[in-house]
Formats: C-alpha cells, structure tokens, sequence
C-alpha cells in the first residue's frame, strides 16, 4: 500500500508539468468567461447610459424651441463606442491580455460617463468600485493597473482644469486628486490580494486535479491488474470448488453406499451364519445311512432302531430346512433390496448430475417404511422398539432419494445413539405429519430417540461439515442431509434436552405446487407404465 | 484599432465635458438696484434670492438640488422666491413637469409663475437656474449660477456665494457663470 503513495520523481514531473497545463487551462477559460461576462456588461451599460439620458435630459430648451440634448447624443454614439472595441475583442480575441485590458479601461470610461449623464450624482461614483470589484472576477491583478491609471488621470486633469467637477469646491488643492485616487488604491489592495489568493487556490485546484489525475490513472491500472488478478483467482477458486464439489458428491455418494452396505453386509453375515449352521449336513448322514442299508432297507426301516426313527427324523428336518430356506430369503431379500438401494443411490447421483432433481409421487410413510428396512431391518438387538406413528397422507411428489437418504441417515443416528445408550427401553419414534406452514403444505418427517442425546453446545453446529461426537464418525451424514433438505426447499432441524436425554431430528419439505405444469408434465411422465 | 479607439473615446469624454463646462450667457440685471416693474417687492428684514427657471431645461434640475442645498444651510435667514417663466404661447402642460415638483418640495420656498416672462425680463435673466440676490436693502448683491457646470450638482462658486451674503453680508464673488438652457422668449421681450 505504502509502495502506491509514493511519487517517483519522473511522476511528480510529469504531475507538475499536467498541473500546469490544468492551471493555464483553468486561467483562460476564466478569463474567457469573464470576458463575456463584460461583453454583456458593456452592452447593457450602453443601454442603461441611453436609458439614463432619455430618462433625465431628453430634449435641451430654447424658450418654447426645443431639440434632443446633446446627452443623448454622446449616450448613443460615446457609450456605443466605449463598448464597441472591448465587444469586438472579446469575440476575436478571446481571454488574451490585452482583451481584458481594454475591457478595464472601457469600464471605467463607462463610470465617467454615467457618472456625466446623471449629472454628477455622487451615488454614481459607486460605479467606479463595483467596476473595480467585478474587474477582479479575472483574478489577474494585472487588470487594475489600467482601470486605476484610468481613475486616477482622469481626476488628475479635473481636478487640474475643473476641480468643481470632481471634487465639489472650486478652490480643491492640485494634489486632492491623489484622496480620490487613494481610495481606490485602498480597493485595489484588496483586490490585488484576493486576485493573488484567487490565482494560488487556481494553481492549488490544477495541482489537486493533476494528482487526481495521475492517482486516476495509477488506481486504474491496479484495478486493472487486480481485475486480472482477481480473474486468476476466480478461476482457481472454479476449479477447486468443482474438485471440492466433487469430492463432496463422492464423500455423500459413498456415505449412503456405506450405511446401505452396513445392512447388506449385517445380511450377508446373518445368511453365512445360519449357511454354516444349516441342517443340511443331517440329511447327508441320512443318505449316508440309506446308502449303507441299501440293500436290505425294509429291514433297516422296520427293525433297526435307528431306521424306525428315521421318518420323523426326515419330517423334523424338511420342516427345519424349510425355516432356514425361509430365513436365508428374508436375509438374500435384504441383501437385494440393498444392493437395488446402492444401485439407486449411483443412479440417483448420475440423474441429479444430469437434470439436478428426480420428483416423483411417493408416499411418505412408505418412504419411512423403506428406510427402517433398509437402516433398522437388519438390527440384532432385541431390545429396540420402534413406534411407528404415520398420518395418513396421500402420495406426495418429491425427490424420492434425497428423502429417502436423509431418513436413513437420521434412522442409522439414532439407532446408534439408542444402541450407545445404557438405558435398556431403547425406543425410536418415527412420525409423518402433513402440517401447514404460513399456508402452505409442509410435510414432515421426525425421528426421536432416547438415546445418548446431544449437549446444548453441539446443537450449533450438529450439521457443519466434519462435526461429529463419534468416534468412528465422519460429520458428513447430517451435514449432508441438510443440504439435501435445502436444496429441496426444506430444511433439517434438531431438538434435545441435552446429554441421555435423546435427541428428534425433524425434516420438513414443502409440498409441490402441483398447478406447476412443468411438474404436472414431471408427474405424467414418471406416473406413466413403462412398457413390458 | 486600440489605439484609435483610445483616441476617439478622449476625445468624446472631451467634447461632452466641454459641453459640459461651457455656460451659458449669463443675463445682465438693469441696475444694481431692485428692478422696476417687477410684480412683487423685495424681503426688507432678509436677503431675498430670485431664480428664474425654464420649468423643462434638465439641467436645471440640479440648480434646483444645489438650491435645496443652500436653503438648508441657510437656515431661514434667506427669502427665496422661483419664478418658472411661461410664455404667452405655452402649451397647456407647459409647467407640469419634475422641475415643478422638485420645486414644490423645497421647504421656504415662494413659487410663482411668470407669466409672459414678464419678471425675468425685469431682473434681465436669461438663462434658467439664474440667481440673483439682493439684500434688505434691495442691491443686487449676486447674479450668476449656483452650480459649476450644465446640469452638474456639487458644491460649487455660486453657492458658497450666496452662503457668505447669508451668514456675513458680503461676498468675495459677485458674479459666476450660469449653465442650463436659455429661457429664450423672455431674453427677445428684454430686448
């Protein structure tokens, strides 16, 4: 910052050089401006000269004979051409010196003349200090020389030849012309220092603007680079947010893919269990057995007292093969319905990438129901209940994956913080409302444990990126399922009483405005059979 | 060109202060005595000063400012009387006019008009803004102007004049020169 205060010699050079450019500018277009100023000045002076006379002398007398008065004359023809060289050299030259020395005289030939017509009135003589006083609009004090010359000779020849015309008395000293000419000087003095003073703010206001200028120019460029800089940077910012972003839709994608595989793998490892456990080891040994009396079997059947069993042996076991058949579906089913989730999720993840929304009518308590099985289906612990309180809510449209991943989410939470907890009636609740928001329709989703709870100081930040009070946790669940809500209009709340007191999380999205023919058309599409 | 400007504006400032400056004839009184045949006599007990007046000479209106001036000055120790001559043949609004009622307002004052120039033609004025004073004695003590050019207010020669026959009785000046416009008929009817 300091680096751009400073001035580099060539600079204030340059800065100085531009100052005076600005200065002669700013001085000739004054000038120039006050030029016209008494062009204007001038002509109306005339008339008012004219007027003058017209008005106090105009017709000089004989008797009854009378002719225009000579007044009138020297007004017209005096006046006009009092004001004709100054007009003259304002329009032809313009702001030089000379103009406005010219226009100095004329104005105070103009005061001697009014001050002639009126008749010596001695109210007229103030002429002569207003002239001064608007001379000094030129802020060039070069311009009272003339006008005070002026003042002062023709005083100097009255007061000479006619003293009664100047100065009153008949009898006035030879020298009284230099009072009369004192008290202008006294004006001029003042005006000599307002024109110097006049003339500094001048040269003050150029330096301003050339600095101005300059740091214009200075500021430009830096923009300028900083724009570039900026552009670089914004371009950076692009490309990393897309790689963040990225890693973010990787981090969520493979988030859900892990709570699901969660449920698979707990699956998988049930049917392998109840695989290596399964009866059918005891209908090789009856093979075996049969194989081994082959040859009298009847005999076997009737006589040997493990061939007498041998039947009901047989019923027990098909009846027994028949659970575990049964139990190894339930356990493949989930496994499938994991694998189907797994395989929406990716598909889900690609669709959003493509259309960014995948709104379909779903109902909510079958969304609940998907999710339980999905997060809570393959729960061992025989001691969690889960009350199920659902409304009775029509088919709603909505982004079926999103919804779907944030119950599992908030589901998979709270059997943890159930299955954390040490009390021995875990319970979750699962609620769907459709409630009204400020009229308009919200559904929403809660889910309320009993589990460990959360502190009052975690509340605040439960869903930023990377806050997690597990230890095996990744803070990315909760912080994503209220991003998911966001985005889909709706927002994740949390509530707790604090530590073991349990904690509900509320989802809450609002319904879709259905006269929307773009979602009408979203509807028809994804309500319409897909061929067989 | 400027120069040549220069030259003619002198030059007109020049003619127009000469106009200015150059008097009229000033009338010369009969005698030295108060003149016979004029229609009203003269102040015994105080100097008694007569103007004679052309009611539209411009230029007498600043006689008339310097007159106000001395009339003030004076402090009622000076009969003043104006007489605004009207030829036979006026126009009707001969008198209507700013000299009349500039006249008008000047405290002390006798107005009266001369008709046929008849007491102008007495006292042998012939120019307007003429003055002339005599004392309680009825001698002609000033005849002359009490401005110092045409149609020019100021303190001036005539003025202190009168002032001094005022205050002291005597007069170092008897006689200055008169500017404004001449009263004409009345000068013919003198002759």
């Amino acid at each position: 910052m300091s680096e751009s205060l400073e001035i580099a010699p060539e600079l204030r050079r340059q800065i100085d050089a531009r100052a005076g450019e600005l200065l002669t500018e700013y001085q000739v277009s004054q000038w120039k401006r006050t030029d016209r100023m008494f062009a204007v000045l001038l002509v109306l002076q005339w008339f008012a000269c004219v007027v003058v006379a017209v008005c106090l002398s105009p017709r000089a007398w004989e008797g009854l004979e009378s002719h225009i008065h000579p007044h009138i004359w020297a007004a017209v023809y005096l006046g006009g051409l009092i004001a004709a060289c100054p007009v003259v050299l304002v329009i032809v030259r313009p702001g030089e010196t000379m103009t406005r020395m010219v226009i100095a005289v004329a104005q105070m030939m103009h005061s001697a003349l009014l001050i002639h017509l009126s008749g010596g009135r001695i109210e007229t003589h103030f002429h002569v200090f207003g002239s001064l006083a608007f001379l000094s609009f030129y802020r060039d004090w070069r311009v009272l020389i003339p006008a005070t010359i002026v003042v002062a000779l023709d005083h100097a020849l009255r007061g000479i030849f006619w003293p009664e015309s100047v100065f009153g008395v008949a009898a006035a000293s030879h020298w009284r012309w230099l009072e009369h000419a004192g008290w202008v000087v006294f004006e001029d003095i003042i005006l000599v220092w307002a024109c110097v003073r006049g003339a500094k703010e001048l040269a003050t206001l150029a330096s301003r603007q050339a600095e101005l200028e300059a740091t214009n120019l200075r500021v430009e460029a830096e923009i300028a680079r900083q724009t570039a800089r900026l552009e670089s940077v914004s371009q950076e910012l692009i490309s990393t947010a897309r790689r963040a972003g990225m890693a973010e839709i990787a981090t969520g994608v493979l988030h859900n893919v892990g709570n699901v595989l969660n449920t698979v793998n707990v699956s998988a490892s049930v049917a392998l269990d109840k695989l290596k456990g399964s009866e059918i080891s005891s209908l090789v040994k009856v093979g075996e057995m049969l194989q081994t009396n082959q040859a009298d079997l009847p005999a076997f059947l009737t006589t040997d007292e493990r061939g007498k069993h041998l039947p009901a042996f047989l019923i027990e076991l098909s009846e027994c093969l028949s659970r575990e058949h049964t139990g190894l579906v339930d356990e493949l089913r989930t496994v499938a319905t994991g694998l189907d989730h797994i395989k929406e999720i990716v598909s889900a993840q690609q669709h959003h990438a493509k259309s960014g929304n995948a709104r379909i009518r779903v109902s909510p308590a079958d969304l609940f129901e998907k999710a339980i099985g999905m997060d809570l289906g393959g729960s061992t612990n025989e001691n969690l209940t889960i009350v199920r309180d659902f409304a009775l809510i029509p088919p709603v449209v909505m982004d079926k994956h999103k919804v779907l991943q944030i119950l599992i989410n908030l589901l998979s939470n709270a059997k943890k913080a159930v299955i954390a907890s040490s009390r021995s009636d875990k319970r979750i609740e699962l609620s769907t409302r459709k409630i009204d928001s400020g009229g308009k329709g919200v559904i929403r989703f809660e889910v309320r444990d009993n589990g460990v709870g959360i502190r009052p100081d975690h509340l605040a930040k439960i869903f930023a990126h990377g806050f997690t009070t597990r230890v095996e946790g990744h803070g990315f669940g909760l912080h994503s399922a209220a991003n998911a809500a966001g985005e889909m209009g709706g927002k994740l709340t949390v509530a707790s009483d604090g530590l073991d007191r349990g904690a509900t999380f509320t989802l809450e999205l609002p319904l879709a405005d259905l006269s929307s023919v773009e979602q009408l058309l979203t509807l028809r599409k994804e309500t319409s059979c897909p061929p067989k | 060109m400027i120069a040549a400007w220069g030259v003619a504006v002198i030059m007109g400032m020049y003619g127009l202060v000469s106009y200015q400056m150059t008097p009229a004839v000033l009338g010369q009184p009969p005698g030295k005595q108060w003149p016979a045949g004029v229609s009203f006599s003269h102040n015994s007990t105080l100097p008694t000063l007569i103007m004679t007046l052309h009611p539209q000479c411009p230029c007498s209106r600043a006689s008339l400012h310097e007159l106000a001036e001395l009339m003030a000055r004076s402090a009622g120790r000076l009969d003043c009387r104006i007489l605004f001559v009207q030829p036979a043949n006026a126009p009707a609004d001969w008198l209507d006019g700013d000299l009349w009622r500039q006249a008008k307002a000047i405290p002390n004052v006798t107005i009266s008009v001369d008709k046929d120039c008849r007491d102008a033609a007495a006292f042998g004025a012939s120019t307007s803004g003429q003055v002339m004073v005599y004392d309680r004695s009825g001698a002609l003590r000033f005849s002359g102007g009490i401005t110092d050019g045409r149609g020019h207010e100021g303190d001036n020669a005539g003025l202190f004049s009168v002032l001094d026959l005022v205050r002291s009785g005597k007069s170092a000046v008897a006689a200055t020169p008169v500017y404004g416009c001449s009263l004409g008929v009345c000068q013919i009817k003198r002759k």
